[in-house]
């Protein structure tokens, strides 16, 4: 009886010591990890994301705005069909067009690419739409499933492309803005995401004893820009017709109110579809408009006469003593452009002929510090301030280092490189009466009613006005009586300006390829717009005054009752 | 009432037992809000959705491009021919 009373006690202590061996290593041992696991259970914490800002146009109405997509991932474990079956059943699902064999089977090997990967989660597709979301669904395809993320939408397709920029990856696989408004603006428009963490019972619902930590997304602000879809739309429309009548390799316009630099529209062809960019080359996403340089010619005189006439070297009716005939500087003889002479043509003749020798005449009254002094307050050798991601500056050569060749040239925009937006923004120092002014995309930043003015810089004088007043008549009479008058509208009040510039190769200038541009602001007494139109090597003729010019006509005859510009009389 | 030997006043009793009922309602309570909780941000949620998507329809359907494509197919076509009228002229006079 002692004996089994003994056996039973062993045996009971023995048990005991087991458990408590056993509770010490799932109480002690494995302590951190069960609670990591009872909180995974009953703790969840999601991250909110925050909503990419929409970039509007001037009217309010969308450029760019954000919707709800969705990225297509296959738990592979959870995957109840071979590969190919489910490759075969969601391509149909999620390709543009279904007649397209070539384009289904690509898809479909994709997929089944994709599905073969050794991974437990593999995303399939990103930006699926809702309606594909739920055609998918309907299928029901068992280890499928969706997460919800943004897609960018463009509701005018392709127009203002390099304006707007695109929304890709970064290195993290997060959401990132590149080139134009999108990269420029990229931080505000992201905004920030929030979070939430809490706990919940057996069923999910949420235990509101035990507390949560809610930090609110902060939604990425809107962009209120001052391109009018309207004039955008014209200009796209009108610079594909351009490019294709006059058989140009590329072409510029930029339309832009002189009095507070808003930019109106910038269009450059070729271009590309910002929702399927990466179809496209790098080439394709910067803007020529900002980051394109070029020799401007012709349409540089002004500037430069617009200096002279400020520094009181010359007035309009100066007569140029070296007009008769080529001009000698240093080794090289300066003729016209079609070799035509007027001996003691006014200020006046020498813009409407066009003359690159009247020019000579005036850059040797200005001299090389003026010279230098002036273009430097144009803004010519500086990034233009404009609000868009990849400015290039091409640069000005420096003060004192300019021989008696690159004055002479420079007159006449040749041995000088611009961009067309610098270009634009001196020309505007002209049409607002002096002053120099920063061209602005960006008019207002807002989100849910508030909005903050982006008020313009307050422009600094750079010419008088009286100066600006007689430069302005002389690109009046330029339009009037210069070689492209065949193509001015009539009856209106414009100043403006063609060129031909030959496209400097490897140290010579390119004896059949010529960059055709015209330059131009109406009403010329108080302008309403002014636009740059520049051609790359158009085919059906080298000049401006026959390829831009009337492009340049072509767009403005358009904007003259949108805008409400009467005629003179 | 007595508990090992301990007398316990009714009153206490009473109490524990309103507190432990006390208790069991919070619980309910609380776990009936917590699922009205999940409904509501469901419908947020789901609203938000609604809202998300008439605003992308919003935005296709302000389209310009979509306007042309739409007045071209009405038949609509562009001025050719504009006529300046001169504004600053009487066209009648009083008397």
């Amino acid at each position: 009886m002692g004996t089994r009373l003994r056996l039973i006690g062993i045996v009971f202590g023995l048990s005991s010591l087991v458990l408590l061996g056993r509770l010490f290593f799932w109480q002690v041992l494995k302590a951190d990890e069960l609670s990591q696991q009872a909180r995974l259970q009953h703790q969840s914490g999601e991250k909110i994301s925050a909503q990419r800002g929409s970039i509007l146009a001037s009217d309010g109405t969308w450029l760019v705005a954000s919707e709800e997509s969705w990225l297509l991932w296959a738990n592979t474990t959870r995957l109840k069909e071979p590969q190919r079956v489910i490759a075969n059943k969601l391509a149909p699902l999620l390709v543009e067009k279904i007649d397209d064999k070539e384009g289904l089977l690509k898809e479909a090997m994709n997929l089944e690419g994709l599905l073969s990967k050794d991974a437990q989660w593999i995303a399939l597709k990103h930006k699926v739409t809702s309606e594909i979301k739920k055609n998918i669904e309907a299928v029901k395809i068992e280890g499928i499933g969706f997460d919800p993320e943004e897609k960018r939408l463009y509701p005018e397709a392709s127009a203002a492309a390099q304006v707007l920029g695109f929304v890709g990856k970064d290195s993290e696989g997060s959401d990132r803005g590149y080139f134009g408004l999108e990269g420029y603006y990229d931080l505000p428009l992201s905004g920030k995401p929030g979070f939430l963490q809490r706990e919940s019972d057996a069923r999910g619902n949420p235990i509101l004893s035990a507390g949560s930590k809610e930090v609110s997304a902060v939604h990425g602000i809107d962009l209120f820009t001052h391109i009018d879809k309207t004039i955008q739309l014209v200009v796209e429309r009108e610079l594909a017709k351009g490019i294709e009548a006059y058989g140009a390799s590329a072409g510029t316009v930029i339309i832009m109110d002189s009095k507070d630099g808003a930019v109106l529209a910038m269009a450059s062809s070729p271009s590309y579809d910002p929702e399927k960019y990466f179809e496209y080359g790098n080439e394709f996403f910067k803007n020529p408009a900002i980051s394109d340089a070029f020799e401007p010619g012709s349409i540089f005189k002004p500037i430069v006469m617009a200096a002279a006439l400020d520094a009181q070297v010359i007035k309009p009716d100066t007569k140029c003593d070296i007009c008769d005939g080529p001009v000698k500087v240093d080794k090289y003889e300066i003729e016209t452009w079609n070799k035509e002479y007027y001996p003691d043509s006014t200020m006046t003749d020498v813009i409407v002929h066009s003359d690159n020798v009247g020019m000579v005449f005036v850059g040797q009254k200005l001299g090389r510090e003026k010279m230098f002094s002036y273009l430097t307050k144009f803004g010519i050798g500086m990034p233009s301030g404009i609000d868009l991601q990849g400015e290039a500056n091409p640069g000005i050569r420096p003060d004192g280092k300019w021989n008696v060749v690159d004055l002479a040239t420079t007159t006449f925009g040749q041995g000088i490189a611009v961009t067309p937006i610098q270009m634009i923004r001196a020309m505007a120092v002209i049409a607002s009466g002096g002053e120099v002014m920063v061209p602005q995309i960006v008019d207002k930043i807002g989100q849910n009613g508030w909005e903050e003015d982006i008020k313009p810089e307050d422009g600094e004088r750079v010419i008088s006005e009286k100066a600006a007043q007689e430069i302005t008549d002389m690109m009046v009479a330029a339009v009037k009586n210069g070689e492209s008058k065949w193509t001015a509208a009539k009856g209106f009040k414009i100043a403006g300006k063609t060129g031909t510039a030959q496209i400097p190769v490897q140290g010579h200038y390119d004896e059949e390829k010529t960059i055709a541009s015209f330059v131009g602001f109406a009403p010329a007494d108080n302008p309403k717009f002014i636009m740059l139109v520049t051609l790359r090597e158009p085919t059906s003729s080298p000049w401006g005054s026959e390829t831009a010019a009337p492009l340049w006509f072509n767009i403005a005859r358009q904007l003259f009752p949108y805008l409400g510009i009467q005629p003179e009389s | 009432m007595t508990i090992l030997g301990q007398k316990i006043p009714f009153l206490v009793i009473v109490l524990l037992g309103v507190l432990m009922s006390a208790v069991v309602l919070v619980v309910i309570a609380s776990s009936t809000k917590g699922a009205r909780l999940l409904e509501l941000e469901e419908e947020v949620g789901a609203l938000e959705r609604e809202n998300r998507e008439l605003t992308s329809k919003l935005v296709s359907n302000t389209s310009l491009l979509l306007v042309e494509e739409k007045s071209q197919e009405l038949g609509m076509i562009k001025p050719e021919n504009v006529v300046y009228l001169e504004t600053q002229e009487q066209i009648a006079k009083l008397p």
